[in-house]
């Protein structure tokens, strides 16, 4: 390693394909501020209508890798292989978690038959992790619990705040996502799945519509 | 997360002058606009009663941003009305085993608290790719990592809190049959987490080891290396941290203890040796008997600093402190310092059915304890918190929370410390309406009984509706008693705030909150490390959007 240095460029490169000189001046970045802008307008507009001009072709979510409560490894592979998948991120110091928790619980229970893999991963990082397998086990619930303490796989799964549902189809498609917690939700949650079985019967194992889509009802 | 849970992750406190007014001369233009152009755009191009929206391929985008126009009290007795516009895009890319990812930022005008008098700049500042395998792992381009529970090497974004501390450089890791073995290395960030044009400084390398031992046991190994800069000269030497732990089940007790050492060039211990040593330990004991949760924890942190050249912290030990929901419980936090630090916390939780014939009743009892090693030193971290609760939920599904805490702690870095002690009792209550509908009541009542300021009380009332999924409209009141003297002592002008919030959510895919009106100065803490937001009198809205 060398001496104390001062600035000097790392992942600057990725600056380099907006700006060419690093050294500019803070009017210059005022006088650009209303192209930048533009650009994220016009980035927003085009990501929205990718989808109709792309055939709506579905994403697959990345795959992960945790660790759940005894320190095995569990990954999101290995979780659809058995089927759909619900996943609740949730932290033990987050309220609307808490009372979203036992409604997640209930749906695991209520969708059992149809192999609903329900996984609750927890972002609780290393100020409150030691909590979380206490808490679970004094509230007897039933559901896979994983750790993300540095919340890499929220951010992977698009995650910002929790709670943050996410539901996925044995495919790897993003079902459903819902972020907070109000009463009701998991009648949302609950409708959604329904939908999601129905078109999996339909299809005969083939992909589900989505909730909403033609095909999917309401 | 609505106003009103977020505020409840913090709210106002006693006068820090965390930052100063802008420069004179700031565009007067509403950088909003952009902004609302952008969320009107997403709205029309989405077709009416379409569902969400994906992108194609494999790949993902999320958007994030939060635009306000108000006046903030930003201490020093200064109140400007100050537009902020803040955002953050992430584009992701998935391809088997392969990951991509790159985000563009936009600071136009950055937040004034976080980055006092910063410039307008926009660009990417985060790109990676990685590849994820079953035998190992590899990542180029920017990082984060941690080692153990943080007393090593916390590297981490928190935006909530606007830390984002990063390395640009690779990352490996190799699956070990019953282990894994990390290794990092690149430079580290400098500057602002607001500065799309920060630049980087010396680079860290560092390796950690976990692997299964007999008997249940797994232990771990951490090393870590970077420059710093040596006071008084121009020189800069290295700084190691080296740290080990051990954790178990032992008759269903889960055990973890970690031990680390830093030597170097002493950067924030406010020690001018050349060359000085500090150590940290930290352990915690959790078990669940039935429905009775237990948990001890213990902390000791003694020159445990470990920044890099530019002065940003590279850990984030465990701070042993119960993280509040309730915005009073926040007003006064303890912000981890492990300079010097020693302290416990404990907590007992019981939930039973037994006492009602229908629904769950919940106990919750909290003691955290923090000193300095030196009980007697001055401008100390002296912190005591005891909070206990009660929950019933109800068999129609409502919920009634009632809690007290008692909070004491140093009050200002005066001399003689002038001591705070603030009881605060609340209760929340909530309920569904029918199918869809909800009802949410908060009060939290705080007197405060200061040295310094003498007595004064605080009410905050939240009244919040909820139509699920995707309505949620709240009124947030903040009142206080404090003398026209006791308002001058904090830098404060106002007893009053009356804030009315709306979130709506928008095909499961556009989360917008729109916050008008007044409130009070706070803190938002997590894990010990808080971010303040001054008092605020405007309106701001937030976006988020999932592609």
């Amino acid at each position: 390693m060398g001496k104390n240095r001062g600035p000097r460029l790392g992942g600057g490169f990725l600056r380099q394909m907006m700006k060419s000189d690093a050294g500019q001046t803070r009017s210059r970045q005022l006088g650009s501020r209303q192209l930048g802008f533009g650009l994220l307008v016009a980035a927003a507009v085009a990501l929205s209508a990718a989808p109709a001009a792309m055939g709506a072709e579905e994403a697959e979510v990345p795959n992960f890798v945790l660790k759940d409560l005894e320190g095995k490894d569990v990954s999101l592979a290995d979780l659809r292989a058995q089927g759909p998948v619900l996943i609740d991120f949730w932290a033990t110091w987050c309220k609307p978690c808490l009372r979203e928790l036992p409604k997640v619980d209930s749906l695991r229970v209520k969708y059992a038959e149809e192999k609903l893999q329900v996984v609750a991963i927890s972002i609780d990082e290393t100020r409150s992790v030691s909590k979380v397998k206490s808490y679970i086990k004094t509230h007897d619930y039933g559901f896979q619990v994983l750790l993300d303490p540095n919340q890499r796989t929220l951010r992977q799964l698009q995650g910002v705040n929790v709670p943050y549902l996410v539901i996925i189809s044995p495919a790897g498609e993003r079902v459903y996502t819902h972020s907070g917690y109000r009463e009701g939700d998991e009648k949302e949650v609950d409708r959604v799945l329904k939908e999601l079985f129905a078109g999996a019967k339909a299809g005969a194992g083939g992909t589900a519509p989505k909730p909403g889509a033609p095909g999917g009802g309401e | 997360m609505s106003r009103a849970e977020e505020a409840s992750r913090g709210a106002a406190s006693d006068r820090q002058t965390a930052g100063r007014g802008r420069a004179e001369g700031v565009a007067p233009a509403l950088p909003g606009a952009p902004a609302l152009a952008l969320g009107l755009a997403i709205g029309l191009v989405s077709p009416a009663g379409a569902q969400q929206l994906d992108l194609p391929g494999g790949f993902s985008a999320t958007y994030q941003m939060e635009v306000s126009y108000g006046e903030s009290n930003l201490g020093g007795g200064t109140s400007d009305a100050e537009p902020i516009f803040e955002n953050w895009l992430d584009l992701s890319g998935t391809s088997g085993d392969f990951n991509m990812g790159l985000r563009f930022v936009a600071f136009a005008p950055p937040d004034p608290v976080i980055y006092p008098d910063g410039p307008d700049s926009y660009g990417f500042d985060f790109g990676f790719g990685e590849y994820l395998g079953k035998h190992f792992d590899a990542r180029g381009g920017n990082f984060y990592a941690l080692f153990g529970r943080g007393l090593a090497l916390r590297s981490y974004e928190n935006r909530q809190l606007r830390i984002d501390t990063n390395l640009f450089g690779f990352k490996g890791a190799v699956h070990l049959p019953d282990g894994e073995l990390t290794g990092i290395y690149g430079p580290t960030v400098q500057g602002n987490a607001e500065d799309a044009d920060r630049g980087w400084t010396e680079e860290m390398a560092g390796l950690d080891l976990e692997y299964g031992l007999p008997l249940g046991f797994r232990a771990g190994g951490s090393w870590v290396t970077t420059d710093v800069p040596t006071q008084g000269t121009t020189t800069s030497e290295p700084q190691n941290m080296k740290a080990a732990r051990l954790s178990n089940t032992v008759q269903d007790v889960d055990l973890y203890a970690e031990f680390a050492r830093v030597d170097g060039p002493a950067t924030s211990s406010g020690s001018t040796a050349p060359n000085v040593h500090g150590t940290g330990f930290y352990a915690v004991a959790t078990t669940a008997i039935g429905r009775l949760g237990l948990l001890g924890e213990y902390k000791d942190y003694d020159r445990l600093v470990f920044d890099n050249a530019a002065g940003i912290a590279y850990i984030l030990p465990p701070a042993g402190l119960r993280e509040h929901q309730y915005n009073l419980l926040n007003r006064h936090p303890h912000q981890l310092d492990t300079r010097d630090e020693v302290g416990f916390q404990i907590e007992a939780t019981y939930n039973t059915e037994a006492i009602l014939e229908q629904g769950k009743t919940s106990f919750l009892f909290n003691w955290a304890y923090t000193r300095n090693h030196d009980p007697d030193v001055q401008q100390g971290n002296h912190f005591d918190d005891v909070y206990g609760e009660i929950s019933q939920d109800f068999a129609n599904d409502a919920l009634l929370v009632g809690g007290l805490s008692y909070q004491r702690s140093f009050d200002s870095p005066e001399t003689p410390d002038p001591l705070l002690t603030l009881w605060t009792p609340l209760a929340d209550y909530r309920r569904p309406l029918g199918e869809r509908y909800g009802l949410h009541l908060q009060y939290e009542h705080q007197h405060a009984s200061s040295d310094r300021l003498g007595s004064f009380d605080t009410e905050f009332i939240v009244i919040e509706g909820s139509r699920s999924p995707n309505l949620s409209v709240s009124m947030l009141v903040e009142s206080t008693n404090k003398s026209d003297v006791q308002l001058a002592l904090q830098g404060e002008d106002e007893t009053f705030f009356l804030g009315g919030e709306v979130a709506y959510t928008l095909f499961d895919q556009h989360e917008l909150t729109l916050f008008v009106g007044s409130r009070n100065a706070g803190f938002v803490c997590v894990g010990g490390v808080c971010r303040y937001e001054p008092a605020f009198d405007g309106a701001e809205l937030k976006l988020i959007s999932r592609f």
